[in-house]
């Protein structure tokens, strides 16, 4: 400790040099971060996903509908606590850019499975009291300016759910996501009643195969037995005309992530790419300092400084510049995490993540990336004036 | 007067670590930004491919893509009857009517994702162009037959000729692979239309009619009088444009996370190659005092300065060129239309190389500046004094 002042003394002599070295590595470690922070979104979009619930979809693909009688059939089955149909809606509200998931779902016994949409219990008996009414998520609200009794229309992008046009909804309650789980719950979608949507287009030329049931979400009584109840559904429907598939919901989850193709080996060598970087920018501030005073640390080693210290003196200088790059880059990352949807393009690729923010967890991890990698670029050239001879070095000034 | 560049070039070489140091650093930005803008540019490319220029693709009015489109019999053949629509030798007309439907297939690494499968005619063959068959033969008419295109038979796990697989409750036999050029139509399924419309449940209706008009114009001519046209809700679009536009959102996903990385990294790579040349001055601050004593002016200093660090990044420019080469044809996939993916090939274009060799210069001449500016006010006496 009491060779601090020296090492920031070191510091401050060419500040030029430690000030552009812990602007550029600040930067790398802010944009590691910020990719974590994308990653670590997906990761727990999936890991929020509850256990004792599955997901029944239609064994051909998610865009076949399922007969509605196959609810009554599932439900009876053993280890099957409830059963709720839940159609992608995919209304557009006002304009595509704005667009934000939304659900037609059987509240009734949806909402039971879902203890993580919290919503104050007046404005869930209002909403169920109303046909046309809907829960819209906390961050949706704030965005929009939806305001409970707000009435919004939308229309699908699916055709048979526009043959009577817009739908009318009601903002009847805002739910929220329970105190401290809002990085995991996504309250930027919204929901309503699936009985809405049936009757609206129940008996329209051309909404025949859809008015069937998207997906089944189903809860189990006992979570160390949604194997066996998984699998018996799909056997019970191994003869019908419409075959199931299902699947837990974090791997349902995870097949939409798939969709986006290989966004996380992406992300991942784009990180490694950055970091590599910091590595040589830093190996490359660290070898010009040491170079410029070959003839101090000989005088150094005269005056009776072990090898050993000096060495530890220039890894302390890469250490500090490093700790203090990751403290301004993860502090940047935090600060502008949440504002870079709204650049253009990134939008398209952040907007699936509301309230993204940097978890202590990527923070710190990313911090530590930063003094790992720092005082390892500190290392060669503090090697070098660990072995740098005494006489060697006084003969080439 | 002018210093001669060989002075900076051998200048760095004589500094040889620095500068290496310095021109990877350079690379590494520039390559990744030449991969990203590669991953983009070919998917946009390959969805691109997908669609031709004078063939129109009739969808019902306001679905975005053929999944949520729905078409009658009755409005298919009407259109398919248009004597603008060319024909055949044989007189029929060039249109093919289909229908589209995902399916979620196991990857080879055992991951199940979502597969196009495509009910078409044989009439398509001769609609779209380039499509060959490598392997094996066409599927027949009325048949539980299919092709698989070639990306997708790559990529999937069990889809060799002569194997089955289950669909809806039938057993598809594949009896050939489709070469579409790299095009979107490889990582797709096709199976003849009147056999799949049943066999999904899909009615009697389709989901899109491919129709090969004329030219562009005829096609914009087309899509005007069917949206006056009360009695039929659909649109018709350029084949080309309509793929296009489907590969917006991921190409454009893909540009933005390029431009994202490539600034913040660049910025961070201009105060790098600042360091680096800060370095060069100090070192040699009595040689350039010499110059300076030997007549060169100031401004001459400051550019032989800015052209040194630009030489240096346009050296990392190139080496990062290099490196991202490599990635020219790799094959990738991404989500595409219809909630399916869609692989494609990594294009290294050339686009790409002067958007790489552009970030070096500019990194180049930015950092640069400051150094050389401080070269350049070196005081004579002072710079041959130290």
């Amino acid at each position: 400790m009491k060779f601090l002042p020296y090492v920031l003394k070191h510091l401050r002599r060419s500040w030029v040099r430690t000030l552009s070295t812990i602007i550029g590595m600040a930067l790398c470690i802010f944009l590691i971060c910020t990719l974590q922070t994308v990653l670590d979104a997906i990761r727990k979009t999936t890991e929020a996903a509850n256990p004792s619930r599955v997901v029944t979809r239609h064994a051909v693909s998610l865009t076949f509908n399922m007969p509605l009688a196959y609810k009554p059939r599932i439900q009876t089955l053993p280890g099957v606590r409830r059963v709720a149909v839940s159609n992608w809606f995919g209304g557009v509200y006002r304009d595509m850019k704005d667009f934000f998931p939304n659900f037609a779902v059987e509240s009734e016994d949806y909402f039971p499975m879902y203890p993580e949409y919290v919503v104050a219990p007046a404005e869930y008996g209002a909403y169920l009291a109303d046909m046309q009414g809907a829960l819209v998520g906390r961050d949706l609200a704030e965005k929009y300016g939806f305001n409970i009794g707000d009435t919004f229309q939308m229309e699908s992008i699916i055709p048979p759910y526009r043959v009577s046009g817009p739908l009318k909804f009601n903002v009847r309650g805002i739910y929220d996501a329970p105190p401290g789980k809002r990085s995991s719950v996504n309250t930027g979608m919204m929901f309503f009643h699936f009985k809405y949507l049936n009757e609206t287009i129940r008996g329209q030329r051309g909404a025949g195969a859809y008015s069937g049931a998207g997906t089944f979400s189903v809860q189990v009584t006992d979570p160390g037995g949604t194997a066996a109840v998984m699998r018996a559904i799909d056997t019970n429907f191994e003869n019908s005309d419409v075959q199931t598939k299902t699947e837990t919901e974090g791997a349902f989850l995870a097949g939409f992530i798939a969709l986006t193709g290989n966004l996380v080996g992406l992300l991942n060598g784009v990180g490694l790419a950055v970091g590599f970087t910091i590595l040589l920018v830093t190996a490359n501030t660290m070898s010009m300092a040491v170079r410029e005073r070959r003839t101090e640390i000989a005088v150094l080693k005269t005056l009776g400084f072990s090898s050993r210290l000096v060495m530890a003196l220039i890894i302390g200088e890469a250490f500090t510049i490093a700790a203090v790059s990751g403290l301004i880059g993860v502090g940047l990352a935090r600060g502008a995490v949440g504002g870079l949807a709204s650049l253009p393009f990134m939008g398209l690729l952040l907007g699936n993540f509301p309230a993204l923010e940097v978890s202590p967890v990527v923070g710190s991890l990313t911090f530590l990336l930063a003094v790992g990698l720092g005082t390892a670029a500190g290392l060669v050239p503090a090697m070098g004036a660990y072995r740098t001879r005494i006489t060697d070095a006084l003969r080439s000034v | 007067m002018a210093l001669p560049l060989t002075y900076n070039i051998r200048s760095l070489y004589v500094r040889g670590r620095v500068t290496l140091l310095a021109v990877s650093g350079i690379a590494l930005v520039v390559a990744v930004l030449v991969v990203l803008f590669a991953m983009a540019n070919g998917f946009r490319l390959a969805l691109r491919a997908t669609g031709a220029p004078d063939n129109a693709i009739v969808t019902q009015r306001g679905s975005g893509s053929e999944l949520t489109s729905g078409l009658s019999r009755e409005d298919a053949q009407v259109l398919m009857a248009d004597d603008r629509v060319l024909r055949t030798s044989d007189g029929r007309p060039l249109a093919s009517p289909e229908i589209v439907v995902v399916a979620s297939l196991a990857r080879k690494d055992g991951q199940e994702v979502n597969v196009t499968v495509r009910g078409t005619t044989q009439t398509a063959f001769d609609v779209r162009t380039g499509l060959r068959i490598t392997e094996g033969r066409r599927f027949q008419p009325g048949l539980y037959e299919i092709l698989v295109g070639r990306k997708l038979h790559d990529r999937m796990k069990d889809l060799e000729v002569g194997r089955t697989i289950r669909l809806q409750r039938k057993d598809w036999t594949i009896v050939g692979i489709l070469d579409a050029g790299g095009s979107g139509f490889e990582s797709e399924i096709w199976g003849d239309v009147d056999a799949m419309g049943p066999a999904f449940n899909r009615g009697s209706g389709f989901q899109s009619l491919t129709l090969r008009m004329p030219g562009p114009g005829a096609i914009r001519a087309l899509n005007a009088e069917l949206e006056r046209n009360p009695r039929m809700q659909v649109q018709a679009i350029q084949e080309r444009q309509y793929y296009e536009d489907q590969s917006g959102d991921v190409s454009g996903q893909l540009l933005g996370l390029a431009v994202f990385v490539a600034v913040v990294m660049g910025i961070g790579a201009v105060f790098g190659a600042m360091n680096t040349m800060y370095a060069i001055v100090a070192a040699r601050t009595r040689e350039i005092g010499t110059l300076r004593a030997l007549g060169f002016s100031r401004a001459s200093i400051l550019t032989a300065f800015v052209l040194e660090s630009t030489a240096l990044s346009l050296v990392g420019g190139a080496a990062g060129c290099l490196l991202a080469l490599p990635f020219n044809g790799i094959s990738s996939a991404a989500g595409g239309a219809n909630f399916a993916e869609i692989s494609f090939a990594f294009q290294v274009t050339s686009d790409a190389l002067v958007l790489g060799m552009g970030l070096a210069l500019a990194i180049g001449v930015a950092g640069g500046l400051l150094p050389a500016l401080r070269a350049a006010r070196l005081p004579i006496t002072a710079a041959l004094r130290s």
